[in-house]
């Protein structure tokens, strides 16, 4: 076949040919770097100061951590977001900044799974559908899960509850805590 | 891919495949999810930052999650290879099969690539998602087509399991299965020649000596001995004398393949490209061995030039083919050094028997090959030899991007490289002079009928009155 017959593929299905991704992978990748690009530029909107220096690192932090999400460098991308996130945005007031902060956690959610997913499985084997549906649905519910924990801090946030709410905070982690450990140890006893 | 069937199938034992053991690690991610969930949601708590809080508690779920289906159990593995041979162009597949496991949700596996092999799919890596709650195994496979004769050492593999969102992982070291013999695809042969000497006991070759046998000789006068089944009665009432049909004794012959493995020129492409000489000569080898055992001959077999691998003795019989082609399979070429010399001369002074048709399988760079060929001729010796070398690259004037073929230093030498080669022409097409003067034939690898000319030649001088050395 010569290169004139030859069918134009897409240019980003050349790109993951020649990095030796199959497609699902590349895709899966893509949506990291866009969820990760897609925080850095939430975190510049809500920054009353912007951290331009901080900003153009996490872009080739991104790039290499898509390239090598089994690495630490997907750890490092996920710190400093998070850093970045801390470092220049206030405590959120009002209902736009709430907002602002729900995504990002969802975006923080999403550069984690997809680099988890990716380490997870070979990155010249395509993803079966059936992972890529079981991720979506876990995201799905683990991002929905967020939820609660978002409305009760932006109602302890906004309403100025009476009392310490530092030790609420801290009970409902212990008791969250507490019910894991027992839940660990009647499953090991179970077992053996 | 369409490999084609493979040649045996594995025995149960083998079926069974071998078992990986290893054990269940905490991923980077998992770690990633932990850590930096339980500091931010602490920081949120601590110093009452409600988006650390917000920020962490999603990577603290995903963690709690990995860590409520945290597998606790090995699980049950087992690699196999589904052929134990192969020929040349033909495929197996490495397979991994899982037997159902509580919590494990992705498995994956992926081959290092090994020479002269084709893979589907083409990046040698494959994944499956698992169900935890079923109850059927599940298979990785990837299939592997063997190009070229040889030993082939697929992988060695990596193969992965993960539990739930990738909190887990189970990563046995690399599985490096034993390497699937490869034997070659014999070229298409046929001699309608019979061999010069047969003097075997039973065969399919026409002896010179008259007895018991298929071909008719002649009708003559009954004599003592005859057996009454073989009286002509139609001879026999014309004449009023009994008179009986004689025949020709059937006979078999030995045959004796000599492979140069001293040298290897040419690019080796597989089955599917071009061959080097070392590839012409063990196809054309395996194509002579099929036919002449397919015929009732006994078949030898010594490659000149190859370690660890002994004369393959004079035999005949299917079993025996497959005894040849496993030998073949596991010719490699010489390193040049001094110890291969010394190797092939040894293996140059080896027995061989009157009215044995010696084959020699070269590309007639090395003059020892040719000398002993003519050694052999004087001895009064049938000698064939079969010049393996590559067509395009007997041309003097070989193009730049063929003389990497012929010299590993030719990118650095192309002009000295061309010269060297062309001057080694010169002497090989006199040393091959030489050796035709001799009595010892010498014909390119053409398949089918390559040898019917040289063996009728041979048939008629072994006829004629001659004088030999022994």
């Amino acid at each position: 076949m010569t290169a004139a017959t030859a069918p134009r593929r897409p240019s980003t299905n050349r790109l993951a040919s020649a990095l030796s991704l199959s497609r699902s992978q590349a895709a899966v990748r893509a949506l990291l770097v866009v969820a990760s690009f897609a925080l850095v530029v939430l975190t510049l909107v809500a920054a009353p100061h912007a951290l331009i220096v901080a900003a153009v690192a996490l872009v080739p932090l991104t790039l290499w951590a898509a390239w090598r999400p089994e690495s630490s460098w997907a750890t490092v991308l996920v710190v400093g977001h998070v850093l970045h996130w801390v470092a220049t945005v206030p405590v959120p007031a009002g209902a736009g900044a709430w907002l602002r902060l729900l995504g990002a956690a969802w975006l923080l959610l999403v550069v984690h799974l997809a680099a988890a997913l990716t380490a997870s499985l070979p990155p010249g084997a395509p993803l079966p559908r059936a992972t890529l549906r079981r991720w979506a649905r876990r995201g799905a519910v683990v991002a929905g899960l967020t939820l609660p924990v978002w409305a009760l801090a932006l109602v302890a946030g906004e309403q100025r509850v009476p009392g310490e709410v530092g030790l609420t905070y801290a009970a409902i982690a212990a008791a969250a805590v507490l019910a894991l450990v027992v839940h660990l140890l009647a499953r090991d006893d179970d077992r053996g | 891919m369409s490999g084609a069937p493979a040649v045996g199938a594995a025995s149960g034992a083998e079926a069974a495949g071998l078992r990986v053991s290893g054990r269940w690690r905490a991923t980077p991610a998992h770690v990633r999810a932990l850590g930096l969930g339980v500091l931010l949601v602490a920081v949120g708590v601590v110093l009452r930052r409600p988006d650390a809080l917000v920020l962490g508690a999603p990577l603290l779920v995903v963690a709690l999650w990995s860590s409520v289906h945290r597998p606790t159990a090995d699980p049950e593995l087992r690699v196999r290879t589904t052929a134990p041979l192969l020929r040349e162009g033909q495929a197996t597949a490495w397979r991994a099969t899982l037997e159902p496991t509580a919590q494990v949700e992705e498995a994956g596996l992926t081959l290092l690539p090994t020479p002269h092999t084709a893979y589907d799919p083409g990046s040698r890596s494959v994944a499956a998602a698992v169900d935890p709650h079923g109850t059927e195994p599940t298979v990785l496979s990837v299939t592997c087509r063997s190009t070229r004769w040889g030993h082939r050492t697929l992988g060695p593999a990596t193969l992965a399991l993960s539990s739930a969102l990738g909190g887990f992982r189970w990563e046995p070291e690399p599985i490096s299965l034993p390497a699937v013999p490869t034997v070659p695809l014999p070229d298409t042969f046929t001699a309608r020649v019979a061999v010069p000497h047969p003097d075997g006991l039973v065969g399919q070759n026409r002896s010179h000596h008259p007895g018991d046998g298929g071909e008719l000789d002649q009708i003559r006068p009954f004599r003592f001995g005859d057996r009454l089944r073989r009286v002509h009665w139609p001879v026999s009432a014309r004449t009023g004398q009994l008179h009986v049909t004689a025949t020709h004794a059937d006979q078999d012959s030995e045959i004796l393949l000599l492979v140069d493995a001293m040298h290897d020129i040419g690019r080796s492409e597989g089955v599917d490209g071009s061959g080097s000489s070392l590839d012409n000569a063990v196809r054309a080898a395996g194509a002579v061995a099929e036919h002449y055992l397919r015929a009732g001959d006994r078949v030898g077999l010594i490659v000149l030039g190859a370690r660890d691998l002994p004369p393959v003795t004079a035999a005949a019989g299917p079993n025996h083919l497959r005894r040849l082609l496993d030998a073949l399979a596991r010719t490699r070429v010489a390193d040049g050094t001094v110890s291969d010399e010394k190797r092939l001369r040894s293996q140059l002074r080896h027995h061989v028997s009157a009215g044995t048709l010696a084959v020699i399988l070269t590309p007639a760079v090395s003059p020892d090959v040719l000398a002993h060929a003519v050694g052999l001729s004087r001895r009064g010796i049938s000698v064939v030899t079969v010049d393996t070398l590559p067509a395009e690259l007997a041309s003097p004037d070989l193009p730049a991007e063929r003389l990497a073929d012929i010299a590993a230093t030719a990118a650095e030498h192309p002009d000295e490289t061309r010269l060297a080669w062309r001057i080694r022409l010169l002497e090989r097409s006199r040393e091959m002079a030489r050796a035709r003067e001799a009595g010892v034939p010498i014909v390119p690898w053409a398949g089918p009928g390559t040898l019917d000319l040289v063996l009728r030649d041979l048939g008629r001088r072994s006829r004629a009155p001659r004088v030999v050395s022994r």
